[in-house]
């Protein structure tokens, strides 16, 4: 039996024991084949965040069963140590370990590592610094392992560069194979580092940014972005999955001993959105949708609830109403759910009399409540950033909530729009007081249960790599806070303020991850500067310390507010431009103009808007419309 | 059907806690196939009940768990079945049946615990303080002292217990201290209090960090809890009928 890579004295003294010691139901134990020399590649497959974070995504589960199934690869989980294990970590000496095998990750071949926000971007760090690694890629020898990006984040990688050997672009179920192939191939053939990073920058989705050259303005904007060699590629295509029944599904995901954030299985039913909101980058970055069947769904329920006993199902994708099957596919899952004593718990629907029903089916009415993402206060608004949600959409759902018993709203917005008035921001307010008083017009006194209670929040927008709004001028700390004041102060003067309660999100982070989001090379050092502060864990309130971050820039002499409030010409070249995922720029320039005019665009299901990503040849773009 | 089982908790499982051990069994079970009834309402969840919870780094070879089934089955398919599902290091080692009678709720495992019997060792190198004691001696004599009076705190009070009255047994054997302990819910007496007491009464040298709380009790005890028995000192594996 392997020994766990923490002493006792440690794991005894830290909360949480269970987060470091693998084992879970469903792992993959691989250590007879390793000794018996049958495993030729390691792969340790990180998520930057605690276990119970990391372990809830899906991704990571799709690639971790992927990579097992062959023979000569053991695939393992790697996830960051939380605040109280890593000061003992660095004190000890003791080096970060996969949990399978609890061998160091210093050890493998590869480390993935999969960048869903931007605020993990120290938390990269740590896992390097910790596993023994150096942290630039420049600073890697032989020995070290591969590390290599993946998952949102790297539609703009260009701020990770210099610490990433490579990133893949896209869906990781195509070329994960093949990449793992020109390895070995390298190995036998006694190639270097160099040489296997040559050849897998012609792999279809790798890009290797050691092999580009950016230039740069004396005012700081990315004038060239060359390749250093004739045979690498220019571009880098996403790499995506075509037919979402034939790709591979983890049917035996493993079960956690510990309560983690999706404590349930998690079965994708489809991937992308039809709809194009302007500021989102999921519906972008995920074209065109794909949907998985009916009868593959079903299939895969059953299998997945067999092989984990779990008690709750949950059904993920973008915009789960848009799915072509979704109203016969939770009746089903509804009816064999409940002989098997498994809750199904509902992705976010669209509030109608569909969705009204399975819920009070499947939750308890007076303690759920019902959501909407209208994004914006006013119509106008919704008009700029092409969210088809009208008000009497909103009001019609609620009314039939209202009378269905419900008495819980929680309405989700965005400040900080591009073009945003004084109006669309009081408008967040008298749309919620309409919503009250549309419960009182309702339900009539006798009929009322309890008195509706509305919640509504704010985010604020952060402009991202390939939307219509990559173009968009952020504003400054002081003024997000004024606007989310003054949606407080509105919401004080409505008549029904007491059952309405608001809050909006933190401002500093909103500038960090904008500086990110749209960042570019330079940024490297501004990351590792703040990691050398001391900052770890900036997506957790409690750690993000926004002071160290104005520090680290400083340091590094790059000014914040070039990323962020400075005006992007419409024909600048953008670091992430180099990528293709099919949506042109062309398109998303017409977008942006279409947004200052107000002028809505059709979802992808009503009739196609030409993005570009028909190039790929699967999806809603090869299906007939009626 | 009710059915009581009696399992052990080993090895990195050692690191899980009571609810996580609660899960981990609820999810076998459905693994498992096993036709376990559940509680009404929107959520409803698996009749399963533990006798009591174990310390996260302790290990056990005598923890119960109460359940009922729909339908009857024997006794090794239930241990076959579940130890399928079961982790590697959560093994169910024996079952009982337990009578179906509805006016006698109180006899699930919680409730008629009262005892318990543990292993107990001083790791190194702690252990090596105690080196050329005589042990044996060292338990028989301090037994025989008229009171062991400690201290115990709670928010509110401190009150003084004379612990023996609550040691059932203990002595040296097998390079271990074995005792049995009053437990459950009215008194429940801590191995690592016994020892601590035991080796202040022993006189020996060289245990300040361990009476200072500097050192955790994981750290200087290895403690199995071997058995769980009721207040007349009856295993709780010997309790209900065999279910063959
Ligand atoms: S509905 Fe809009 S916001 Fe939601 S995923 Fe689709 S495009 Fe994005
Ligand atoms: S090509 Fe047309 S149908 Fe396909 S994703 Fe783009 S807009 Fe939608």
């Amino acid at each position: 039996m392997r020994k766990p890579a923490l002493p006792d004295e440690i794991l005894l003294k830290i909360d949480k024991p269970a987060r470091y010691i693998g084992r879970e139901i469903n792992s993959i134990d691989k250590t007879k084949e390793q000794k018996n020399g049958m495993i030729d590649v390691r792969f340790a497959m990180c998520f930057p965040d605690v276990y119970e974070i990391g372990m809830s995504h899906l991704g990571i589960q799709i690639l971790y069963h992927m990579l097992n199934t062959r023979e000569d690869i053991w695939c393992e989980r790697v996830y960051s140590p939380w605040m109280d294990l890593d000061p003992l970590m660095r004190e000890k000496k003791i080096p970060l370990f996969a949990l399978e095998s609890q061998d160091p990750v210093k050890d493998f071949d590869f480390l993935g590592i999969t960048i869903q926000y931007e605020m993990c971007y120290t938390n990269i760090l740590q896992v390097l610094d910790l596993s023994g690694i150096p942290l630039r890629a420049a600073d890697r020898c032989d020995g070290d392992p591969l590390v290599i990006g993946g998952g949102p984040c790297t539609y703009n990688p260009e701020p990770l560069a210099d610490f990433f050997d490579l990133f893949y672009i896209g869906e990781g179920e195509t070329q994960m194979f093949p990449l793992v192939d020109a390895y070995k191939e390298n190995k036998k053939a006694g190639g270097s580092r160099t040489d296997f990073l040559r050849k897998a920058a012609k792999i279809p989705g790798i890009y290797v940014p050691s092999l580009y050259k950016p230039e740069y303005a004396p005012d700081g904007r990315l004038v060239s972005f060359e390749p250093l060699y004739p045979d690498v590629p220019r571009k880098i295509r996403k790499e995506i999955v075509k037919d979402m029944d034939a790709a591979y599904y983890p049917e035996e995901p493993i079960v956690p001993y510990i309560r983690v954030t999706q404590d349930r299985v998690v079965m994708e039913i489809q991937r992308g959105c039809i709809r194009g909101c302007r500021f989102c980058q999921a519906g972008m970055i995920y074209r065109p949708v794909r949907e998985r069947s009916r009868d593959r769904l079903t299939a895969l329920a059953e299998k997945m609830l067999a092989a984990t006993g779990q008690d709750e199902l949950s059904l993920s994708s973008l915009s789960s109403s848009d799915h072509s099957q979704i109203q016969p596919l939770i009746e089903s899952l509804i009816d064999s759910c409940s002989e098997k004593h498994v809750n199904i718990s509902l992705p976010s629907l669209r509030i109608d009399s569909f969705s009204l029903d399975v819920m009070s089916r499947v939750q308890d009415v007076r303690k759920s409540s019902i959501t909407f993402a209208p994004e914006a206060g006013t119509q106008r608004m919704r008009n700029v950033i092409n969210k088809g949600l009208t008000e009497e959409d909103i009001l019609t759902g609620a009314a039939e909530a209202f009378k269905g018993g419900w008495t819980k709203v929680k309405l989700y917005f965005m400040l900080g729009l591009p073009s945003e008035t004084e109006e669309d921001m009081k408008g967040i307010a008298e749309l919620s007081e309409r919503i009250c008083e549309c419960f009182f017009d309702t339900v009539p006194k006798e009929k009322r249960k309890g008195k509706i209670q509305l919640t509504a929040s704010s985010s604020f927008f952060v402009p991202k790599p390939f939307t219509p709004f990559q173009w968009a001028v952020m504003e400054e700390k002081d003024e997000y806070l004024r606007r989310a004041h003054l949606v407080k102060d509105t919401f004080r003067q409505q008549l029904n303020n007491r059952s309405m309660h608001y809050e909006y999100h933190e401002a500093d982070v909103t500038v960090l991850e904008g500086v990110l989001a749209r960042g570019d090379r330079k940024l490297s050092d501004v990351i590792e500067a703040a990691y050398r502060k001391g900052c770890i864990y900036d997506a957790w309130g409690d750690f993000f310390d926004f002071e160290k971050w104005l520090a680290a820039f400083r340091e590094c002499g790059i000014d914040p507010d070039f990323y962020t409030v400075r005006k992007r010409h419409e024909d600048e070249l953008f670091p992430w431009d180099f990528i293709d995922i099919g949506v042109t720029k062309a398109f998303l320039l017409r977008e942006w103009k279409r947004a200052q005019a107000g002028e809505l665009t059709p979802n992808c299901r009503e009739s196609c808007s030409g993005c570009g990503a028909a190039s790929f040849g699967c999806g809603i773009c090869v299906k007939e419309r009626k | 059907m009710k059915i009581r089982i009696r399992f052990s908790k080993t090895g990195f499982l050692r690191f899980i806690g009571h609810l996580d051990l609660m899960r981990t069994f609820q999810k076998a079970a459905a693994r498992a196939e096993l036709p376990v009834r559940f509680s009404e309402g929107f959520h409803p969840h698996p009749m399963m009940s533990f006798a009591s919870p174990l310390s996260v780094g302790e290990t056990s070879c005598g923890e119960y768990m109460d359940t009922e089934l729909t339908e009857s089955m024997t006794g090794a398919e239930i241990l076959d079945r579940l130890n399928a599902a079961l982790p590697d290091e959560i093994r169910c080692l024996s079952i009982r049946q337990l009578p179906d009678d509805e006016k006698k709720k109180n006899n699930n495992a919680m409730a008629i615990f009262g005892r318990a019997d543990y292993t107990v060792s001083i790791r190194p190198p702690f252990d090596s303080r105690l080196a050329g004691s005589d042990l044996s001696s060292l338990t028989s004599s301090y037994l025989s002292q008229p009171a062991r009076n400690i201290t115990k705190k709670t928010k509110r009070s401190e009150t003084n217990v004379d612990i023996l009255l609550y040691i059932y047994h203990l002595s040296f054997s097998d390079g271990a201290f074995q005792m049995r302990l009053n437990a459950g819910s009215k008194v429940n007496l801590k191995p690592e209090v016994v020892m601590e007491d035991l080796l202040a009464f022993s006189g020996t040298g060289g245990f300040e960090e361990i009476f200072s709380g500097k050192v955790p009790r994981d750290i200087w005890l290895d403690i199995v809890r071997t058995d769980m028995l009721t207040d007349d000192g009856v295993s709780l594996s010997q309790t209900g009928v065999p279910l063959p």
